[in-house]
C-alpha cells in the first residue's frame, strides 16, 4: 500500500538458502557440468584466438549461487582478466535493471539472462552479436539445442550456461507404502499411481497441479515433451498455437487429474510447497536435475528416501524429455569489454572446476558437453539413496527437441497462462480453453511490440 | 511597498526547503512519468531489426484503458474500497470513542495496541497474514478445520478480503489515532454541557462528540481512498502463495508488471498517472460530497 516498499520483492521469505537457489535457476536453471572435455588441454583457443587475446576487468552481473567463488576461481587462475561480479535480485527485477543500464549506456560486460529472456534482449537490440567476436568456434563445445537458445537469425548473441531437462523425483519409500511396485514409466502408468496414492492416503497427492507463474512455465514442458510446438515463424510473422492435438491431449490428462482432485496445488517454491515435499503429501515430481538441491536442503529429514527415474513417457518406447528453467551468458550491447567476457563466460560454462561449484548449489545442467571431470556430476549421493542421480540426467538432457524457442514476450505468456491456470483451478475454464486463451493473448502482446503475429 | 517586499522574501527562505524538496522528489518524477508515457518502442516483423521509439501522444493511455487486466484491477480496487472504508472508518472511530471514554492506565495500554500494526511495515505484515492464511501450515486453518469450518482464505472468490483483512489490521490504528486526537481536541465544557442536561455517555457520544469530529473521520476517508487505491505491496506479498491474486491484480501491481517483468516502462508510467489522476478525482469528489471538508476549515 505504501509506495516505499514498491520494491520489496516476495522472494525475501525464503526461509532457507536453497530457496534462493531455486529462484536462482528456478526459472532458469544454471546448472553446469564440466564442459571442456572436447577441448582439453587447448582450453578452447584452437579455433579462432581472437577472444583469447582479450585482456583487462569485466562487469560480470549474475544472481546465481556459487558466483562469488566462481569469479574468485577465475580471478585466482589467470591474471590478464579481473571479473568484478555485481548480484542483482533475481530474474525480471534483474532484467529491469540490465534494459536500463543499456539505455544509460553503462552496462555491465556480462549478464546472466535465461533463455526465456533473450528473445526480449534481442529484440530490443540490447545484445553484442558474439560471432564477430570469434565466439562460433565455441559451438561444437556445447549442446545443440541449448547452443540454439542464444542464436537468432545465424547469429550468436549468448553463451549457453546451463538447463533443466525433466526427469521424475519420486519417494521410493512411498511408492512401496501405497502398493506401487516402482516408478511410473508411462503417463498412464503415472495417472493410475496418482488415484492409487490419493485413495490409499487423502492428504496425500502424486504431484502438483498450480497456477502460479513458476508453474505455467513448468507446466509447458509437459506439452513440449510430448512434441507439441507452441512458437514458430511463417515468413516475417510470429505463429502461436497452443490447442493443437498433443498439446490437448496433454492439457485432457492433466484435466482428469484435476477434476479427480488427485493432484495438490500448493503454489510453487511456497512455504506450503515445501511442507507438502517435507510431510510425504507430494510423492513425486517431474523435475529437472537442479530441483535437487532444492529438495536436497529443503527437506534434510528425507535422506535416503527421494529416488530419480527417467520422465515417464506417452507411449512407451518413445522416451523423450523437455527443459524447464535454462540460463545464458549475453553480452550487453555498449559493454566495454566483450572480448573479455567472452573469455570468462567460456571458461565458466566449461572449466570443470567452475562447473563442480555451479552443479553443486543447483544452478542447473550444464550446457557444455563432456562432462567427465565434472566430479559433482559423476559421483553417487547419499541423499538419493547412493545413486548416481545424474546419470539420468545426462540421458534426459540428450532427449530435449532442439527446436523449441522462446518469442520475446515469454515472461508476459507465464504471466497470462498463469491467470488462466487459476481460472482452471476455481472450475472457471478448463485447461484447453485456458491455452486457447493464452494463445490469443500471446498473439496480442506481440502485436503490441509492433511485431507481427497470428495464430497457428 | 517595501514591508511586503521583505515579507515575500522571508516566506520564500522558509518555503524554500519544502519546494526544492518537494520539487526534486515529487514534481520532476511525475513529470518524467508524464513524459515517459507518451513514449512507445516499436519493433516490427520477427523483431529481429532493432526497435524505434517514437513520440505517441495517448496512445499509452487508450492502450491501459482498453486492457481488461488493467480495467478489472480498477474494478477490483473499488471494489477493495467499498470493503475497506466503511471497515476503516467504523472500526477506528469505535475504538476512538471507547478509548476516549477510558479512564487511567488502560487508557494508554490500549492506545498502544491498537497502534501498534501500523508500526509493522505492510510487508512484514502480509508476511505475517501470509502464514496464518496458508493452509497445512496456519494454526487458525488447522483450527477452523477441526471445529468442522473449511475455509480456504486463498482462493479467488475470498482472497479479496484476505487483503482487505490485512490493511484494515494494518491502517486502524492509525486512523483511530486522527480520530481520537480530534475527540481530545473537544472543550472540555461541551461535553459538560452536555452531561449537565442529562445526556447519557452514549447520546454524548452519538450526538456531541461524533459530529465535532466529522472532519477528522472526513480526512481519514479521504486517506484511505487514496491508499486503498495505491494498494500494493499486501497483494505483493501474498501472490507468492496465492496465485488467485494476478500479475495485475491491483493497479499499482499492474504498473509494476508492466515496468518490472513486462519492461514496457511507457505503458507502466500511463497507467501510473491514470491511477494518480483517477485518486486525485475520487480524493475531491469525496471532499466535495461530504460539503464541509476537512481542508475548508
Amino acid at each position: 500500500m505504501r509506495n516505499r516498499e514498491i520494491g520489496a520483492r516476495m522472494w525475501t521469505r525464503s526461509r532457507a538458502g536453497s530457496w534462493r537457489s531455486l529462484l536462482a535457476l528456478g526459472v532458469v536453471p544454471l546448472v553446469l557440468l564440466s564442459a571442456c572435455g572436447s577441448s582439453g588441454g587447448g582450453g578452447g583457443g584452437s579455433s579462432s584466438a581472437a577472444p583469447a587475446k582479450a585482456h583487462g576487468s569485466v562487469v560480470f552481473w549474475s544472481w546465481a549461487p556459487g558466483m562469488p567463488q566462481v569469479v574468485a576461481l577465475f580471478n585466482k587462475s589467470q591474471s590478464a582478466i579481473h571479473v568484478k561480479l555485481g548480484v542483482p535480485p533475481a530474474g525480471d527485477p534483474a532484467y529491469l535493471k540490465m534494459h536500463a543500464a543499456v539505455k544509460a549506456g553503462n552496462p555491465p560486460d556480462l549478464a546472466h539472462v535465461e533463455f526465456t529472456a533473450l528473445p526480449a534482449f534481442q529484440q530490443q537490440a540490447e545484445l553484442e552479436n558474439l560471432s564477430k567476436l570469434g565466439a562460433d568456434s565455441y559451438q561444437r563445445q556445447y549442446i545443440d539445442w541449448t547452443w540454439k537458445q542464444g542464436n537468432f537469425a545465424g547469429q550468436t548473441y549468448a553463451i549457453p550456461w546451463a538447463s533443466g531437462a525433466l526427469g521424475l523425483y519420486y519417494r521410493a519409500d512411498l511408492l512401496h507404502k501405497y502398493g506401487i511396485s516402482g516408478p511410473p514409466k508411462t503417463w498412464a502408468e503415472f495417472a493410475a499411481d496418482a488415484k492409487k496414492v490419493h485413495s490409499a492416503n487423502p492428504n496425500a497427492y502424486m504431484t502438483f497441479f498450480s497456477a502460479d507463474n513458476f508453474y505455467a512455465q513448468w507446466w509447458m514442458a509437459y506439452p513440449w515433451q510430448a512434441g507439441a510446438r507452441w512458437y514458430g515463424t511463417s515468413g516475417n510473422s510470429w505463429t502461436i498455437g497452443m490447442s493443437d492435438p498433443t498439446t490437448s491431449q496433454v492439457a485432457d490428462y492433466w484435466q482428469k487429474m484435476i477434476d479427480a482432485k488427485q493432484v495438490t496445488s500448493a503454489p510453487t517454491y511456497s512455504t506450503g510447497w515445501f511442507k507438502a515435499i517435507q510431510n510425504g503429501n507430494i510423492v513425486a515430481l517431474p523435475a529437472p536435475q537442479w530441483m535437487s538441491a532444492l529438495i536436497k536442503s529443503n527437506a534434510p529429514a528425507l535422506k535416503g528416501k527421494w529416488r530419480v527415474a527417467p520422465l515417464p513417457e506417452w507411449k512407451p518406447g518413445t522416451q523423450a524429455s523437455a527443459n524447464y528453467g535454462g540460463s545464458s551468458l549475453a553480452v550487453l550491447k555498449g559493454a566495454k569489454n566483450p572480448a573479455a567476457a567472452l573469455v570468462f563466460a567460456h571458461w565458466l560454462t566449461t572449466d570443470p572446476a567452475a562447473i563442480n561449484i555451479w552443479v553443486s548449489v543447483g544452478d542447473g545442467w550444464p550446457a557444455a558437453t563432456g562432462l567427465s571431470k565434472v566430479s559433482a556430476l559423476t559421483s553417487p549421493d547419499p541423499y538419493y539413496g547412493g545413486e548416481n542421480i545424474n546419470a539420468v540426467f545426462k540421458n534426459m538432457d540428450a532427449l530435449v527437441d532442439k527446436n523449441w524457442k522462446w518469442t520475446p514476450v515469454a515472461d508476459q505468456t507465464f504471466s497470462t497462462l498463469s491467470g488462466h491456470l487459476n481460472d482452471v483451478l476455481s472450475r472457471k475454464t478448463t485447461l484447453k480453453q485456458a491455452l486457447a486463451a493464452t494463445a490469443g493473448d500471446t498473439v496480442s502482446q506481440l502485436k503490441a511490440k509492433g511485431l507481427s503475429a497470428k495464430s497457428s | 511597498m517595501r514591508r511586503r517586499g521583505r515579507t515575500g522574501w522571508v516566506g520564500a527562505a522558509f518555503v524554500a526547503p519544502f519546494a526544492v524538496l518537494f520539487a526534486a522528489t515529487y514534481l520532476v518524477p511525475v513529470g518524467y512519468a508524464i513524459q515517459f508515457s507518451l513514449f512507445r518502442t516499436r519493433s516490427s516483423g520477427l523483431g529481429l531489426a532493432p526497435p524505434t521509439t517514437h513520440f505517441a501522444w495517448f496512445a499509452n493511455y487508450v492502450d491501459a484503458l482498453q486492457d481488461p487486466g488493467y480495467r478489472d484491477s480498477l474494478g477490483r480496487v473499488v471494489l477493495i474500497l467499498l470493503g475497506f472504508i466503511p471497515a476503516l472508518i467504523a472500526l477506528p472511530v469505535l475504538m476512538a470513542l471507547l478509548l476516549d471514554a477510558t479512564r487511567g492506565r488502560l487508557r494508554s495500554f490500549f492506545r498502544t495496541v491498537y497502534f501498534l500494526p501500523y508500526g509493522v511495515p505492510g510487508v512484514i505484515g502480509s508476511l505475517v497474514w501470509a502464514y496464518l492464511y496458508t493452509p497445512g501450515i496456519s494454526p487458525v486453518v488447522a483450527a477452523l478445520g477441526h471445529a468442522g469450518v473449511h475455509v480456504n482464505f486463498l482462493d479467488s472468490s475470498t482472497v479479496l478480503w484476505s487483503i482487505v483483512n490485512v490493511v484494515t489490521w494494518e491502517f486502524a490504528g492509525y486512523n483511530m489515532l486522527i480520530i481520537y486526537a480530534a475527540l481530545l481536541a473537544i472543550p472540555a465544557d461541551v461535553i459538560e454541557a452536555a452531561r449537565v442536561d442529562g445526556a447519557s455517555e452514549r447520546q454524548i457520544a452519538m450526538r456531541v462528540k461524533l459530529p465535532l469530529v466529522r472532519p477528522a473521520i472526513v480526512l481519514v476517508g479521504v486517506f484511505t481512498a487514496i491508499g486503498g487505491f495505491q494498494i500494493f505491496a499486501e497483494p505483493l506479498v501474498l501472490r507468492t502463495i496465492a496465485p488467485a491474486i494476478t500479475a495485475n491484480y491491483t493497479p499499482n501491481l499492474s504498473a509494476y508488471t508492466e515496468a518490472f517483468a513486462n519492461n514496457n516502462t511507457n505503458l507502466a508510467a500511463a497507467e501510473a498517472v491514470l491511477l494518480a489522476v483517477l485518486a486525485f478525482v475520487l480524493s475531491f469528489g469525496l471532499m466535495r460530497a461530504t460539503r464541509q471538508g476537512a481542508f475548508a476549515r
